[in-house]
């Protein structure tokens, strides 16, 4: 199985099998930005200590693909797309799209944020409301150098096929002001799309808008992309919907990226506690290493040892912390086979479930799933179940989970 | 035009039905309904004696006033053509240097923004007076240092001339100019940078953004600052005074002081002029209202808090630092440097070896021993400070009416605390005497008076900076403290007060300021052992001679400007942030 | 800060619920009944031997409070000189209200009509002084004092106390030697285009100016067609003493009227000014406009009122004297006269028809065709 520690360090990324090789769109290398003297200082009274808002930030991005940065407020993911933007001007490093270059530090080269021919949503959509639905997309065609400027009936035509991708082309007469939230917002992606740029970069799209528009947009704005064969890089801290949208992506944390991948691969492999804690849900497990068997280890927990299939080598006796997702975990009531505690009597190689014994501690209705806390000893896990499997605290229960969802994230 | 638009407070609740006569006796309606009835009777009472006064002849109601005013061979025709251009005109140039150097200081990375802040100011704090009396001897066509040193040896003669219509817009218009960059910097901060970043990001070269997004978006900001502007110029008395009568050029302003000196006073023609200024001031704000009725397409303040990031100048970066430098050097150093230079001499003379050698302090010691300089600057501070003080106490308890209630009448009280904008000083004082001599209260010929006139003057101003710190306040913060149990007055005193007290001290210190250099409506209202600094000034310029006259200048400059640094130091943000 | 507040809004609360007055009064200023004791005063002090006056007076100013109120148009300097004065040698302390002549008038008649009079002796210009007697506001003073001044200083309730000569005044730099006016009439010439400055309030000069030329042989045309070329020659200011500080500096060559006193004092401290020829003699004849002295019928100190009455006319001429200006009485080492000569001052006409020369004049500066 490939090696899904992806580190910090871009070198690490470029090894990776699925990182574009070749022409990427656009390529980061060493991207730094510190904050200004006022920031600092209020960052360190507020007991924030990093003084780096982006620190040697390095990435790929295919064509095609939908890149996104993910992570917590003040990760530097707004400042890095900025940068690429040219809304921000960086401390170091280089930025390159379709091989143009448009920042080297080292090379003092910085082109102008309105001459780098990038499309761009704002967060809070940057709608102009003194003009209509046609004249905000009409404008990055109307401020086009002369030479390459179309005529009136071309720009008519470009906008009013932008707005039908869009969906808004019935409401092209309408002032700016008069659109619902998604219209909006399909406004400021119309407006990004009409001069057909080779990227596109969008921060925070989705987050002002209501939950149920929000996961309508969500394929929306996939569907789209997919259809234009455009490149975006995306910003976001809801990582629900980086894991929904994504072809790839980077989480960021203090400015650095920490771990870079498809969807999946973050989700199921973190390569550290904040990763896997910051993507969805886990539990997490301390343990010691009591037993390596080919690619499986045993690992000795407080309340019992587990099976841990995949996952990097270890050496016995190493302390290792285990990240088991709620939906990872299976519960049955029957005392159906196995036998009380131990784990996992399965015998090496298969891929038996481990086996817990546990009690029941709480229990929660989402709707689509029903959430159990589970007392194993000490610890307490979190599972998720379908909603018709509902089980009364108090109840014992058997605890399975399969070595292979059990992830072994580094110190 | 008024207050800012916020969102409304809920406290929908709060107006009991009419029939209730109980529920109306609480401390908040006394309180509420006191500042409503003085802010009425402040703004309402002087209009309805002028009114009076000009319509009322010995023979009962009559319009005579306006015959002996505009008719026969007053060239009534010329003064109004001469006040409009001078006002349209110091108003255009006030607009158009105030915007640009608030755009430059809220926008982008300007160099030099300390400097900016002072030299955006400091002729906000010269009187009138000084600051004309210092370009007279900058641009003179004879005598002026500009044209003696700059122009004649590069051309041969003299280049400006500020005794012209022209010359009149220059210095009028420099010397409004810090008033419309604090207007516009307060604009430029409510507004959302991202609509000119999208500009940027769509390929819009920077002069594109400004033309077709900036401008456009401001344009409710530009137009109430371009009212105010133009009635500050109709008002004016000190320019065209000090230069317009040098050729000929009447205002209103000096028909009305023409028509006060005779006796016995022809107060129904001063009636007729003052009516007829305030019947143009009062066009200029119906076009205003009329100009941003899409007011709602341009609200541009989001719900989000957000921070401007300033533009990158880049190459340009030097020039902008270059030209700040000139402006500062041309509207603050150059006029101070005149007036300190001035008032060393013992008569003023152009700059030469032989004047240099007479120069001395004799017209400081002067001034020190003239006994009612002290009684001026104790009067002075006295005034500024109660004005001052009662003013944003009016004010935020007036804004708070207007911007967190739905109380009925809330936008006839927004328009009443508004009127007084609209009426000239010298229109103003007028009024306030007619009233007050005939009031039994020993009110005329104290300094109530005085207090009286600037309380009124300034009101308007207190609504814009009360307004705006009320407007930003959630709605949420009061009514947490009203389930907690605490009583409006108290919820008024210990959280909206405090909370708002950034903007209301920024208020406070914007009138104190200006109530030290007010003249138009002083000259009419004070009494001997009233004098405030202003009068000092006046009387030196009427009476006295320039070196003295110089000397009171640079003195109240040097006392207004430590004023200032130290309420600056206390925290107080007159409107500019420094920006990260 | 907050009790100010509360104070202060207290009030201002008042001051809502005041009523309105009755209209403007142009009731009798001189006041009611009341003032009976300052009247008695004046009338007990006129009436003792010429000897006894001046100390009687200083001994009642000291039981009435032993202070005086003063309004005046005097320059704030020379005002400062003659209170000083006044106290080191009467040992009576002045608060002196300054102001324009207009100002000074429309003040103690406004005061007077609200019954609240603040002054108890006004020195200022003749037109002022004829308006306060006529409307009954001075008081009668009948010192010796008085008897030793010529008539024209004499006037039913005042008394003259100096004279502004009315004469031209010009920048000895700018105007060389010889190339001065030698008459009023110089001023029309050509050769003065561009380089008068005329002040803009000088009604009197104009009634004194035409009714001198109308009365030596000269037609109405002709007055009209002088006048039109002065103004033809001119700009306009506002204010004699600003107009000296800029004909001081060189910013206009020549003042077409100032007052001498004004010129000799931009004179002593430097200024390259003059109102004489290089020989001495003003060749052109000046116009004596009287500034005096009245005591208020209403005033609140009325002893001190007539101490400083009675002053004026004797040991306060000397002040003036040192102060530049001209007495109205012959004082030794005056020489503000010398090389002068004195003609007629329509004091009556004015005093009847200012409004009109004032509207006359104004129409004249603007360059709108004379009425009439």
């Amino acid at each position: 199985m490939t090696d899904p520690m992806s580190s910090t360090v871009d070198t690490a990324a470029l090894d990776h099998p699925d990182r574009p090789a070749g022409n990427a769109m656009l390529a980061v290398s060493g991207l730094c930005k510190t904050y200004s003297g006022e920031k600092q200082r209020r960052r360190r009274a507020a007991g924030l200590s990093a003084v780096a808002a982006v620190d040697e930030v390095s990435f790929e991005v295919a064509p095609g693909e939908l890149f996104t940065l993910l992570g917590p407020s003040g990760c530097g993911k707004t400042t890095t797309l900025r940068s690429v933007a040219g809304l921000e001007r960086p401390d170091g490093g280089t930025i390159s799209v379709g091989g143009r270059v448009l920042y080297d530090a080292g090379r003092r080269v910085n082109v102008p944020a309105n001459r780098r021919r990038l499309g761009m949503v704002f967060q809070s959509y940057a709608i102009w409301p003194h003009l209509s639905v046609f004249a905000n997309v009409a404008f990055p065609l109307q401020v086009l150098p002369r030479r390459e400027r179309p005529g009136k009936q071309g720009i008519e035509q470009r906008v009013g096929r932008v707005l039908e991708a869009t969906e808004l082309g019935h409401l092209a007469d309408r002032p700016a002001t008069k659109l619902s939230g998604g219209q909006q917002q399909r406004l400021a992606l119309a407006r990004a799309l009409v001069v057909e740029p080779k990227l596109v970069l969008l921060d925070e799209p989705l987050s002002n808008l209501d939950a149920k528009l929000r996961e309508s947009m969500r394929f929306e704005l996939k569907r789209l992309q997919r259809e234009l064969g455009l490149t975006a890089v995306y910003v976001t801290h809801d990582q629900s919907e980086a894991l929904a949208m994504s072809s790839r992506i980077a989480v960021m944390q203090a400015g650095r990226i920490v771990q870079v991948g498809k969807p999946r691969d973050v989700y199921e492999h973190p390569n550290c506690a904040f990763v896997a804690d910051f993507i969805g849900i886990t539990n997490f497990i301390a343990g010691t290493v009591a037993a390596i068997d080919g690619d499986r280890c045993r690992v000795q927990t407080v309340d019992g040892d587990l099976w841990v299939a995949g996952g990097p080598p270890v050496a016995v006796g190493a302390t290792v912390t285990l990240s088991i997702r709620p939906e990872a975990i299976s519960l049955r009531t029957s005392p159906a086979g196995g036998s009380a505690g131990g784990a996992g009597t399965g015998s090496a190689g298969g891929t038996a479930p481990n086996r817990l014994r546990g009690t029941v501690v709480n229990r929660a209705f989402l709707g689509d799933s029903v959430d159990h806390v589970v007392a194993i000893g000490k610890t307490e896990l979190r599972n998720r179940s379908n909603p018709a499997q509902s089980i009364a605290p108090g109840t014992e229960v058997t605890v399975l989970v399969d070595p292979d969802k059990v992830a072994l994230v580094p110190e | 035009m008024t207050v800012a638009p916020a969102p409304r407070g809920s406290l929908r609740a709060g107006w009991p039905a009419a029939g209730r006569l109980r529920a109306w006796a609480t401390p908040r309606t006394l309180v509420v309904g006191g500042c409503v009835v003085i802010i009425g009777y402040l703004a309402v009472v002087p209009l309805f004696y002028l009114l009076h006064d000009t319509f009322t002849g010995p023979g009962g109601f009559t319009t005579d006033a306006f015959a002996r005013a505009y008719g026969g061979n007053t060239q009534a025709g010329e003064m109004m053509r001469n006040s409009l251009e001078f006002a349209v005109g110091s108003a255009a140039l006030a607009l158009v240097v105030g915007t640009g150097l608030a755009y430059l200081q809220v926008r982008t990375d300007a160099p030099f923004k300390g400097l900016f802040f002072a030299a955006s100011l400091v002729p906000l704090i010269i009187p009138a007076i000084l600051y004309t009396a210092a370009w007279i001897f900058l641009a003179d066509p004879d005598i002026g240092l500009l044209n003696n040193s700059l122009f004649k040896p590069i051309f041969g003669h003299g280049l400006i001339d500020v005794f012209s219509i022209p010359g009149m817009i220059w210095v009028q218009g420099l010397h409004l100019a810090p008033i419309a960059f604090l207007l516009m910097v307060a604009a430029f901060r409510a507004m959302d940078p991202s609509l000119e970043e999208s500009g940027l990001m769509s390929g819009a070269s920077r002069v594109q953004v400004l033309r077709r997004i900036t401008v456009p978006l401001l344009r409710p900001a530009l137009i109430s600052a371009a009212l105010l502007m133009f009635v500050q110029s109709l008002e004016s008395f000190e320019v065209p005074g000090l230069l317009g009568l040098q050729n000929g050029t009447y205002v209103f302003t000096s028909r009305i002081y023409f028509v006060l000196r005779t006796y016995p006073i022809d107060f129904g023609a001063a009636g007729a002029y003052a009516l007829g200024l305030l019947a143009i001031a009062a066009a200029g704000v119906l076009l205003s209202a009329w100009l941003s009725r899409n007011r709602r397409a341009f609200q541009t303040v989001g719900g989000k808090a957000f921070r401007p990031r300033p533009v990158d100048l880049g190459r340009a970066r030097p020039w902008v630092g270059g030209l700040t430098i000139i402006y500062f050097i041309g509207t603050v150093v150059l006029p101070l440097l005149v007036l300190v230079y001035a008032s060393l001499l013992k008569f003023y003379t152009a700059p030469s070896v032989q004047a240099v050698k007479t120069m001395s302090f004799d017209n400081y010691r002067q001034v020190f021993h003239t006994p009612i300089a002290m009684t001026a600057l104790k009067n002075s501070v006295l005034l500024g400070v109660s004005a001052a003080t009662i003013v944003m106490l009016l004010t935020t308890i007036a804004s708070w009416i207007v911007v967190r209630t739905n109380a009925p009448g809330r936008r006839l009280l927004d328009l009443l605390a508004f009127t007084p904008l609209v009426v000239p000083g010298l229109v103003l004082g007028l009024a306030l005497s007619f009233v007050y001599l005939r009031t039994p209260l020993p009110i005329y010929g104290t300094l109530l008076i005085l207090l009286i006139s600037y309380v009124t003057r300034y009101l308007p101003y207190g609504m814009r900076y009360a307004g705006s710190a009320m407007g930003q306040l959630s709605a949420e913060l009061e009514e947490s403290a009203l389930v907690c149990g605490a009583s409006w007055g108290t919820t008024f005193r210990r959280i909206l007060v405090p909370l708002a007290s950034s903007g209301i001290l920024a208020g406070w210190i914007y009138v104190l300021v200006v109530s030290f250099r007010e003249l138009s409506s002083t000259i009419l209202l004070y009494s001997p052992g009233r004098e405030v600094l202003s009068v000092l000034i006046w009387e030196q310029y009427e009476n006295g001679q320039f070196t003295v006259l110089a000397a009171v200048g640079v003195l109240m400059v040097a006392i207004l400007v430590t004023l200032v640094l130290v309420a600056y130091r206390f925290g107080a943000r007159i409107g500019v942030n420094t920006d990260d | 800060m907050k009790r100010t507040r509360s104070i202060a809004t207290g009030a201002l609360a008042l001051l809502a619920l005041s009523g309105c007055g009755g209209s403007v009064t142009t009731a009798n200023p001189g006041g009611g009944p009341a003032d009976n004791t300052a009247g008695g005063v004046y009338s007990t002090l006129n009436g003792l031997p010429g000897g006894e006056q001046r100390a009687e007076a200083l001994k009642r100013a000291k039981a009435e409070g032993g202070t005086l109120s003063l309004y005046t148009s005097l320059t704030a300097d020379v005002a400062d000189a003659v209170t000083k004065a006044f106290t080191e040698q009467t040992g009576v302390p002045v608060t002196v209200f300054r102001g324009n002549s207009e100002t000074v008038l429309q003040r103690v008649l406004q005061e007077g009509s609200a019954h609240r009079p603040g002054a108890d002796v006004v020195e200022t210009n003749f037109l002022e002084m004829q308006t306060l007697g006529d409307q009954g506001a001075l008081g009668d003073f009948g010192g010796v004092s008085r008897a030793g001044l010529p008539l024209p200083a004499k006037f039913a309730r005042w008394t003259a106390t100096r004279f502004n000569l009315m004469l031209p005044a010009w920048n000895t730099k700018l105007i060389p030697a010889g190339e001065e006016p030698r008459s009023w009439e110089d001023l029309a010439e050509p050769r003065f285009k561009g380089k008068l400055t005329l002040e803009v309030s000088d009604s009197d000069w104009y009634e004194n100016l035409t009714s001198y030329w109308l009365g030596h042989g000269r037609t109405q045309a002709e007055v009209d067609a002088l006048w039109k070329a002065i103004v033809g020659n001119a700009k306009v200011a506002k204010g004699h003493t600003v107009m000296m500080g800029l004909l001081g500096a060189g910013q206009t060559p020549m003042d077409a009227m100032n007052y001498s006193y004004i010129t000799e004092r931009a004179k002593q401290q430097g200024a390259p000014v003059s109102y004489r020829s290089a020989d001495g003699i003003a060749h052109v004849p000046a116009f004596p406009r009287p500034n005096g002295v009245g005591m208020l019928s209403a005033a609140k100190h009325p002893a001190a009122a007539w101490l400083f009455y009675d002053w004026m006319l004797t040991d306060g001429q000397k002040v003036l004297v040192q102060q530049h200006l001209t007495p109205a009485s012959k004082v030794t080492g005056d020489t503000s006269l010398d090389g002068i000569t004195l003609l007629g001052y329509d004091v009556a006409g004015l005093t009847k028809d200012i409004q009109t020369w004032d509207k006359r004049y104004d129409a004249l500066l603007r360059g709108v065709p004379q009425q009439k």
